[in-house]
């Protein structure tokens, strides 16, 4: 029988994930919290929270804006929480990695998910052009018990590797994490002079960065 | 003005907006789906007006997710004061671009990236798991307040939704929000790093902020499609090539 704390992380794998556009967006995929809690159900707050803080770095540089493309941070922050700590991998770089390569395959599957939808739509446009509220409700449910499958293969598949794959980065763990982190950096920079824009919100940006040096120095 | 009844089921409705999302209608199938609970209440006993409403409600309809409430709540009330189908569906249309305008600057550019900063920030400097539960609790709380007021006030105005919207604090807000986000998250960043290098050495710190510069500029050389993630892919597969080459 699984153990109900390997079950209780990819459920809530599966919440992390339908949370980024079915249901209910209510932050629960943001790595910062998919990780943190990942790590708690897991047995390591720590890492947990460790992991969320570097995924959601890259997480910062996403406008999920309506038909953009985009990676899917939640299940691949649960995946590198879990993995990491259930492996007992030391490096943040190689359960970074796992994370960054399982969030970019879950937007694909994502939009796999797009278009089986839009089949399934086009199948019913008369039945919803006459206003069947049956078949509403059947495209509606399955719509989301798609999107937790889709969810659930993706935590599940990344688990199943994990072991394989943090054993083969290890020798590199160290530079990988010196890697990982720059490109969070450089992700979270990315979003942050979009944000900023130009004119007087960059001058309040720059000014804030200087007090974020200030104090990470004194860190 | 009657009162909104099925609102509750309504607005818990508009969590799964984009449940079906297609890029023929988009959020359509969703935003008929939160309707439905409001027509059944209002044209209660009326079968024909409410299929024609149900069949107008899943159309194409694109806006940002939080907002919808507004577009729900207005929606319902045109078709219960009897307003014209191509008049509804002109409304459902003309909702979608400000909508989605005000709305992705209040969330997507703003109140998100504002709330998950300072949760950064709070992790970076040991809140441990404090700062995330409160950014979860104050987000959510914030979302399901404004589903609120925006589905009031999308059934109080009807096919005036939109001059009433206007006319609210609500497309001021972005740009406080979104400077908010600017300033958090530039604060947040630099602790962010330190934290997640803690304890190696000075050169380490260098080396992340030489090749995160890099990687910024290679984005901006590239385009769009160099994005940091693929960036740091490549070089984390140069590194592992590297590292098996020589060992």
């Amino acid at each position: 029988m699984p153990d109900p704390g390997f079950l209780l992380l990819v459920l809530w794998g599966v919440l992390a994930g339908i949370d980024l556009v079915s249901f209910p967006q209510g932050l629960l995929g943001r790595p910062i919290v998919a990780a943190s809690v990942a790590g708690f159900l897991a047995g390591d707050l720590g890492v947990g929270l460790q992991l969320g803080l570097l995924l959601e770095l890259y997480a910062l540089d996403v406008l999920p804006i309506g038909s953009a493309r985009y990676p899917d941070y939640g299940p691949a922050a649960v995946v590198a929480a879990g993995a990491a700590i259930l492996t007992g991998s030391h490096d943040l770089g190689p359960a970074a990695l796992l994370g960054l390569i399982t969030a970019q395959v879950a937007g694909q599957a994502m939009e796999w998910m797009r278009r089986f939808n839009g089949r399934r739509v086009r199948a019913a446009e008369a039945a919803l052009a006459a206003g069947d509220v049956g078949i509403l409700h059947r495209l509606q449910w399955w719509g989301l018990a798609g999107d937790m499958l889709r969810s659930a293969t993706v935590v599940l598949a990344g688990l199943a590797i994990a072991p394989v794959f943090l054993r083969f980065m290890a020798p590199a763990g160290a530079t990988l994490t010196v890697v990982l982190v720059a490109g969070g950096a450089a992700a979270a920079a990315h979003g942050l002079l979009q944000r900023a824009g130009v004119g007087a919100n960059r001058r309040w940006a720059a000014a804030s960065l200087g007090t974020g040096l200030v104090i990470a120095w004194l860190l | 003005m009657a009162p909104l009844k099925g609102r509750g089921l309504a607005l818990l409705r508009t969590l799964e907006i984009q449940a079906v999302w297609t890029y023929e209608r988009m959020q359509g199938i969703g935003l008929g789906y939160a309707l439905e609970p409001i027509l059944g209440q209002v044209l209660n006993g009326d079968a024909g007006r409410f299929r024609a409403a149900m069949g107008r409600g899943t159309t194409f309809f694109n806006a940002n997710p939080y907002l919808s409430p507004a577009a729900v709540g207005a929606l319902a009330r045109a078709e219960a004061d009897g307003v014209p189908p191509e008049q509804v569906l002109r409304l459902r249309t003309a909702l979608g671009g400000p909508l989605g305008a005000i709305g992705d600057r209040l969330f997507w550019a703003g109140l998100v990236p504002t709330v998950v900063s300072g949760a950064l920030l709070g992790v970076a400097l040991g809140g441990g798991m404090w700062p995330v539960l409160l950014a979860v609790v104050t987000y959510n709380t914030v979302r399901v307040g404004l589903g609120i007021w925006l589905m009031e006030l999308g059934w109080a105005n009807g096919m005036r939704v939109g001059a009433a919207i206007g006319a609210s604090w609500l497309p001021h807000a972005g740009a406080v929000t979104s400077l908010a986000a600017a300033v958090l998250a530039a604060v947040a960043l630099p602790p962010a790093v330190v934290q997640l290098l803690g304890g190696t050495a000075r050169r380490e710190v260098a080396v992340v902020v030489g090749l995160a510069l890099l990687i910024l500029g290679a984005r901006r050389l590239l385009g769009t499609r160099a994005t940091a993630p693929a960036l740091t892919l490549l070089v984390s597969a140069l590194v592992l090539l590297w590292h098996w080459g020589t060992s």
